[in-house]
């Protein structure tokens, strides 16, 4: 539950912390601007937002609640041409170009309902606050209005099917988890290297989103290359996310609003992985399972698995397992406005249990403090601070794919075994369990009989007795400052930080079941405990000139921006505790403890002008130079200069296009780059518990890689109800990095090495579409279509082809090669037709009709084994010999998002739908489940006689020795009900009716679901498989499912 | 009240003061997490570590972990390919290399299986790398010590580093088909691929070198560099003597190359090595928990019957009237073993027979799944070093074993009788074990050079069994075809398949490693393979 109390403790000192900042200043003759706000149908809209940012930051109001506004300008503003604008979420905004006159003057305001319109105005990769009509670059923008409907569990899930061009892949499904984001393509080689660079408030922050709650959020913007990126120079590559939190100058002047959502709900999974129900054992008469002198059940003659188990022995042990989990989100809101003060703060709890039984799941509190203060109309100052802190208990070793994870135990839990009691004997009695009955309470030692050679382990002991708990507590920190000594030009300065402090421990008691899966054992206990301390600040200077001749008007921007980042690591372990139930290294064998710790320090110095040129709002041009220096890049290449040029022309404003009040076309240049890792540049031994070994060779030369990018748009708003965007990209990476394996004969010793070594290209066709399709005063239809086509190559790449794997037992899936698309899947093809046998070399002059057959799944099988246990489909082998060849590629044909918003009165109905057409995924959960004998495809059961073939076919032939090959190859298409809500407000007349709320109140009452339906053929839990936080490693490996969230909310307001 | 012109104008200056104090700073960055090579190998101190180093680097590289990911190659896939040890999971090329018949190594830059040979392969050249910067440093005059005031130790580190450098190439010799032959005195990049045959001679002249340096010197290489066991010149001679015969005796690929070995050499360095003199010794570690030193092969196949376990091809040695394999998934009748290292007694309440201080337990179950095919089946597990493996209660920190006594003088044995010299002291240093630990009846000096081969390479089965990673494989290999022991036909096990000394189809050397060869721009070979359906040709 909420807490009051604390809250109420928390205000007051907000309050205190705004009075003392809101001090009154000297009172000067005044000029006014009074005027009404309306909707269409002349309605006032109250709490709408008037402004004239130019005045400086208190300059403005919020109208009351019939739509009135006055706004209060010093003398000095007398005589200067001004913009004035009227906004209201749900609203496009309305700006007009007005002269300041001495005394009162009147402006009125209509808006028009918008519920999808991009938010007009872009604040990130230009040089100053630019109205999206005059953008001459790319940016996509997720508005408060996109965000409020369905609030994002965090601002990466915000995104999803949101912003042409940008995938949200959701590497793990675990709570708290943070997905991978690509921005239209791969800029990079390295595994997991496609993340965006993230700015949260400005701050540039490297260490991650998953600490910001989407609550908090007012808005996020996307610079996708480095034809818009170019301002964030050689960090850019891969595409810029700025997310900023609300501020308090929503607020209605003089007044202090506040706001709570609370939420409840339930995680659960939507789709199961298939089990097999069927085992190929040979029975007694009385339905048992017969055994073998050495314990082992016997497998039937024909090897078929379609035995049926003996009645109630069958478990279905995922379904018996995993379960609808508890999630709950509180979260409260003050804001204020108040003369030259803007304040904002929150508080929220979030707790999300996610689906895996036992564990308390993830938990989170963040707290956001916000404000702004004018110091007169010259300068003001604003700070920003998001606090989070999060408990997990989910240990890596639980969620993470792979072997050892909880997942790979329990999708290869034999079907037969209670997993609570193993090993029972009939007479146990679970409401009052004995050892001797019931045997060790999750034992990891399964009967060996019903295991079938499969020692899997226990997949609840871990999470049963074992406490892990992550802490992590993070501070983003902005303070900023501007000051105008003159109307033409701006002084701006602020300092940013981004603290992570992420502690880990993980503590087996000593005495507890010990990890043998063969012989139950007393674990001697362990401990771990780690530490990770991050520190990032960025240190940023702007000095901005404005000046106009006739139509013309220039802004240029001056930037310097130091950046500096220490990262900390520590660890200390044990595998071995003398004293039983001290979690404290104390109690540790000092022989066994182990440590580790590592230092990183990084620097970057950033230079930069932007000029932009706007000729009468019809002609655009920006143009941008930069100079990066850092301690990352080689000691022989420590600077790197970058570029960016673009222009647009408003065709709309220069000629009269019947149906189009917008037609605007631009064009796009610029570079941007990939930093190289803290150790990439260093030629040193490596070092571990003092042994010095030789690992990897530094490069001295090496250089950022560098993105460059052309981009051309078309943005245009036609028939009154409509806005369009179509975007192209064509980008390239020179000098992406790669780690080069050397020959250790030759570099003597050293293994490897970073290098520039690949040119990594990629195309993005964009399309965006925004629908008024109903818009009256008590009914709406607004609708949202994105979708994006990319492609993606490796240029070349100054190395041998190789290939690369992301998941455990090195399955290394997918192959690199110079001219080849990125994403490639490469093994093994079962061949299909007998005349592609002839292309192997062994094969030749031999009879093929006489020796190979196509059995009933359409693959070639040797003549004669169809039906027995040595029937295997074979593999294609090509004229070299190679039997390695191209079996699937991950890249999408398209992906799109399309959303629908429908307002009846009160009412209001959202659903977005997001999803992705062709793209292949490797399902490795389901090709050791073949040996493994638990995934459904294996079945005989029901198979005409003629058809069945014996497991060996599965559990030695597709199974492969888990090599990589075509039968595991899936379509990942899919569409995805992500996220839908139905919505009420009560009305203003009903509030008014009550007691307790009345007036001014708000109260919205929804339900809400999140990842709701998935529409697929994809037979793993979801298609949304990636690993390594990289969405081009799509290769669904015992990860831990994203699941589907249905919850309530009421949200009240006053 | 505030002056607002005041606020401004203080707030610009603070701002550009700001900006001012961050507009310095020094890019030159550090890495404090590593010590930097040139830097390195100009430190007394660092040399010093850099060549102690490499022997531990060289030992992980053969017994499992000394790059990430940390697995037990090549011990376990050669160990299965000399059907020594058996066990049906994938895991370290355990049931790919165990596969019957046989397929080719897959030699796969893929990783995977292909870690079984790139994995000792790049470890070798590492730690190589790594004692010829030392060996290279002390050319150039650098004084190899504690610091730079302390003892000067150049002499002794000098003959350690040419110690390694003999075992990493030597290793290489042992495994792959090819090598590259790297000293201090190569300049880099120019050496180039060459036969086995040379790699393990360029190892023995290393050899050579240390052994030299260590003659009749009293220093100590410190137990911090060789896992707890300091070694006195005397001792690190008598290891470099001991590896020497090893060398020699291991790198024959077929009984035929076995006979052309220089046997009169091995007996005269075996005669120097470990087992011999006043105080014979075990070249062996002393576990820390898995920080520096350890046995991953140890910790793997000695996990207490469930990962690997002893090929029933063994217990048939050890009882004759055993099969050499299941053919069902049915065991066979519990054996009669008159060796004591097997374990004896009453079947406990799971059926199993865990004999304190036997090499071998008995299990009644076997892990294995049966659709992996039933040749993987064996009741026996290793156990003589379980307390080292994952399963112990404190994992990896006994001692254990890399080269016992017991093989030095097996070396010397079987050189004796393949160089017709005194077969009495042949038997007597067989017996050692045979009768001292087996309890088996003692051969003498008459007995047949086939029974004292046979019964040499029994004793190299048994005793030495997991000591050294891919000892067995050495041995299966080169065993001469013609032998018998108790009338089994220990050296044609698997005629009656057409294979014969090691199952037909099987590799008898690692190829160079496809992530090399790539590298190299070489085209990516391998060997091996006898399936029905070949993908590579039968070799």
């Amino acid at each position: 539950m909420f807490n009051m109390k604390r809250f109420g403790r928390l205000l007051s000192t907000s309050l205190a912390f705004a009075a003392a900042f809101a001090l009154p200043l000297g009172a000067q003759a005044q000029t006014t601007i009074t005027g009404r706000v309306t909707d269409a149908a002349g309605n006032g809209v109250p709490g709408a937002n008037v402004v004239i940012p130019e005045l400086g930051l208190g300059v403005g109001a919020n109208t009351r609640v019939d739509g009135t506004f006055t706004v209060t300008l010093s003398q000095q503003s007398v005589g200067r041409s001004v913009v004035i604008t009227a906004r209201r979420i749900g609203f496009a905004p309305v700006s007009r170009t007005i002269t300041v006159t001495s005394g009162t003057q009147t402006q009125n305001f209509q808006l028009t309902l918008d519920a999808t319109r991009i938010d007009d105005v872009v604040v990130t990769g230009v040089a100053e606050a630019t109205s999206t009509k005059n953008l001459t670059i790319s940016v996509g923008k997720v508005g408060e209005a996109q965000l409020r409907d369905v609030p994002a569990i965090s601002p990466a899930t915000a995104l999803a099917g949101k912003v042409a061009g940008v995938r949200v892949s959701f590497t793990q499904g675990q709570p708290g988890s943070s997905p991978a984001i690509r921005v239209r393509t791969s800029t990079n080689l390295t595994v997991g290297g496609q993340n965006p660079l993230v700015l949260i408030d400005g701050v540039i922050s490297k260490n991650g989103l998953e600490d910001i709650n989407g609550n908090d959020i007012e808005s996020i913007e996307v610079l996708k290359g480095a034809a818009s990126a170019n301002t964030f120079g050689s960090d850019a590559a891969s595409g810029v996310i700025a997310v900023t939190t609300k501020r308090g100058k929503n607020s209605p002047e003089g007044k202090v609003t506040f706001l709570t959502r609370n939420e409840f709900g339930t995680s659960s999974v939507e789709n199961y992985v298939p089990l097999l129900e069927a085992h190929p054992f040979e029975l007694n008469s009385d339905g048992s399972f017969k055994l073998s002198a050495s314990g082992t059940r016997i497998i039937k003659a024909d090897a078929y698995i379609d035995a049926a188990f003996p009645a109630g022995t069958y478990r279905d042990q995922l379904r018996s397992h995993l379960q609808d989990g508890r999630t709950v989100m509180n979260y409260a809101q003050i804001g204020l406005r108040r003369e030259n003060t803007n304040f904002s703060t929150s508080f929220s709890r979030d707790t999300d249990r996610g689906i895996l039984p036992l564990l308390e799941g993830f938990r989170r509190q963040n707290l956001r403090l916000n404000l702004d203060q004018g110091l007169g109309d010259k300068a003001d100052v604003s700070a920003a601070l998001t606090y989070g802190l999060s408990f997990n208990d989910q240990r890596p070793a639980t969620v993470t794919s792979g072997s050892g994870s909880t997942f790979f135990a329990l999708l290869q839990a034999p079907p037969d075994i209670d997993l609570e009691y193993p090993n029972a004997t009939p007479t146990c009695d679970r409401a009052n369990p004995t050892k001797a009955d019931c045997g060790t309470k999750y034992s990891p030692v399964l009967p060996p009989a019903a295991a079938g050679g499969t020692a899997r382990g226990n997949p609840l002991l871990d999470m049963h007795q074992r406490s892990y708990n992550a802490r992590r507590e993070r501070i983003i920190g902005a303070f900023s400052a501007r000051y105008r000594p003159f109307s033409w030009i701006t002084l701006d300065g602020s300092y940013g930080t981004d603290r992570l402090n992420d502690r880990r421990t993980d503590f087996l008691d000593r005495g507890l079941v010990g990890n043998n899966t063969t012989v139950e054992n007393e674990s001697p206990g362990s401990l771990r405990l780690d530490q990770d301390n991050n520190q990032a600040s960025n240190t940023q200077f702007n000095a901005t000139t404005n000046f106009s001749i006739g139509g013309l008007h220039s802004t240029t921007r001056l930037t310097y921006l130091y950046e500096d980042e220490r990262n900390n690591t520590f660890f200390t372990s044990s595998a071995k505790l003398l004293v039983a139930s001290v979690p404290d290294l104390q109690a540790a064998d000092p022989a066994t403890l182990n440590s580790n710790s590592t230092i990183e320090n990084i620097r970057t110095i950033n230079g930069f002008v932007t000029q932009n040129f706007n000729y009468d709002d019809k002609f655009m041009v920006q143009l941008l130079g930069r100079r990066d220096g850092s301690s990352l890049f080689g000691a022989a290449n420590r600077w790197k200069n970058f570029y960016g040029v673009s222009g647009a022309i408003r065709l709309g404003e220069l000629f009269t296009i019947p149906g189009f009040q917008e037609l605007k076309v631009r064009a796009a240049r610029g570079t941007a780059g990939l930093r190289p890792g803290f150790e990439y540049q260093y030629e040193t031994y490596a070092v571990f518990a003092g042994t010095l070994s030789k690992n990897q060779i530094g490069n001295k030369d090496l250089q950022p890689a560098v993105q460059t990018e052309n981009e051309f748009g078309i943005n245009a708003s036609f028939l009154d109800r409509f806005d369009f965007e179509f975007v192209k990209s064509d980008r390239h990476t020179d000098g992406a990095f790669l780690l080069v394996p050397l020959s250790l004969a030759q570099s003597g010793g050293f293994t490897s090495q970073w290098q520039n070594a690949a040119r990594v290209g990629g195309r993005t066709f964009e399309t965006a579409l925004n629908a008024r399709i109903v818009e009256r005063p008590n009914l709406s239809w607004h609708a949202t279509l994105t979708g994006e086509r990319s492609r993606q190559k490796i240029d070349n790449l100054n190395r041998a082809p190789f290939r690369v794997g992301s998941v455990s037992q090195n399955q290394n899936i997918f192959y690199y090669r110079g001219g080849e698309a990125l994403g490639v899947i490469y093994g093994q093809r079962w061949a299909r037709t007998i005349e592609e046998m002839a292309d192997n070399p062994l094969n030749a002059g031999k009879d093929l009709n006489a020796l190979y057959e196509i059995n009933d799944d359409g693959y070639v099988v040797a003549k004669g084994t169809r039906g027995k246990t040595t029937e295997r489909a074979l593999p294609y082998v090509d004229a070299s010999g190679s039997n390695y060849v191209k079996i699937g590629d991950v890249n999408p044909d398209y992906s799109f998002g399309l959303a629908n918003t429908i307002r009846v009165g009160g009412f209001s109905l959202y659903g977005l739908l997001d999803g992705t057409r062709g793209g292949d995924i490797y399902n490795f959960t389901k090709q050791w489940m073949f040996q493994d004998r638990r995934h459904a495809a294996i079945d005989q059961t029901g198979k005409a006689p003629e058809n069945k073939k014996a497991l060996q076919y599965y559990s030695v032939g597709f199974y492969n020795a888990l090599e990589p090959n075509s039968h595991f190859i899936e379509d990942g298409s899919f569409v995805k009900l992500r996220e839908m809500s139905v919505s009420y407000s009560v009305s203003q007349s009903l509030l008014n009716s009550m007691r307790f709320l009345g007036q001014g109140k708000t109260v919205k009452l929804a339900l809400i679901g999140r990842n709701l339906k998935t529409w697929t053929d994809y037979s793993g839990f979801d298609p949304e498989a990636s690993s390594n936080g990289d969405f081009n490693f799509r290769i669904d490996g015992f990860r831990y499912p994203s699941f589907r969230q249905f919850t309530g909310q009421i949200e009240i307001g006053f | 009240m505030i002056d607002k012109f005041r606020a401004g104008k203080t707030l610009s200056v603070a701002l550009f003061a700001l900006a001012a104090t961050a507009c310095d700073p020094d890019l030159n960055v550090t890495n404090p997490n590593a010590p930097d090579v040139a830097r390195a190998i100009a430190t007394p101190g660092d040399v010093r570590q850099l060549i102690g180093s490499s022997y531990n680097t060289w030992y992980l590289g053969m017994q499992g972990c000394a790059v990430a990911p940390c697995e037990p190659n090549p011990g376990i896939a050669t160990g299965v390919m000399a059907d020594n040890m058996t066990m049906a999971y994938g895991n370290y090329g355990a049931r790919f290399n165990g596969q019957e018949p046989r397929l080719a190594y897959n030699n796969s830059s893929a990783a995977g299986d292909g870690l079984v040979a790139s994995q000792p392969y790049d470890v070798m050249y590492s730690a190589l790398g790594a004692t010829n910067d030392g060996l290279n440093a002390i050319k150039r005059g650098v004084k190899v010590a504690v610091n730079a005031t302390a003892t000067d130790e150049t002499p002794q580190f000098q003959a350690f580093a040419w110690m390694v450098q003999g075992l990493t190439m030597g290793f290489v010799g042992l495994v792959f088909d090819k090598g590259f032959i790297i000293t201090e005195d190569t300049e880099q990049g120019t050496a180039a691929l060459v036969p086995y045959a040379q790699v393990s001679a360029a190892a023995l002249a290393s050899f050579d070198k240390a052994i030299a340096a260590a003659q009749g010197k009293t220093w100590t290489i410190p137990g911090e560099f060789t896992g707890g066991v300091a070694l006195t010149a005397d001792k690190l001679g008598r290891v470099a003597n001991t590896m020497a015969a090893r060398q020699l005796a291991y790198t024959p690929r077929n009984s035929t190359e076995n006979a052309a070995v220089n046997w009169a050499r091995v007996l005269s360095y075996a005669d120097k090595g470990i087992s011999t003199g006043a105080a014979p010794f075990t070249l062996e570690i002393q576990g820390d928990g898995g920080n520096v030193w350890y046995d991953m092969t140890k910790g793997y196949t000695q996990r207490f019957g469930s990962w690997v376990r002893v090929d029933q091809r063994v217990i048939q040695l050890a009882d004759p009237s055993q099969p050499v394999v299941y053919e069902s998934t049915t065991p066979p009748p519990f054996p009669n073993i008159p060796d004591k290292r097997f374990a004896h007694g009453t079947p406990d309440a799971n059926g199993d027979i865990l004999e304190p201080g036997a090499d071998f337990h008995f299990y009644k179950s076997i892990p294995y799944d049966p659709a992996r095919g039933p040749y993987f089946f064996s009741q026996w597990a290793p156990a003589r070093y379980e307390e080292h493996s994952w399963d112990a209660e404190a994992p990896f920190t006994t001692k254990v074993p890399y080269v016992l006594a017991a093989e030095n003088d097996l070396l010397i044995a079987e050189a004796l009788v393949r160089t017709g010299g005194d077969k009495a002291r042949a038997a007597t240093l067989i017996n050692k074990t045979r009768v001292g630990r087996g309890g088996l009846a003692a051969l003498s000096g008459g007995a047949s050079n086939n029974d004292l081969l046979a019964a040499i390479f029994y004793e190299r089965e048994v005793e030495l069994f997991d000591t050294g990673a891919a000892l067995a494989w050495f041995d299966r290999r080169r065993i001469d075809t013609n032998l018998t022991y108790n009338g089994v036909p220990i050296g044609n096990t698997w005629g009656f398949r057409g294979g014969s000394n090691l199952q037909k189809g099987t590799p008898r050397s690692l190829p160079v490693p496809a992530k090399e060869l790539e590298t190299l721009g070489l085209p990516v070979y391998t060997f091996g393979g006898n399936a029905p359906n070949p993908i590579f040709p039968e070799t």
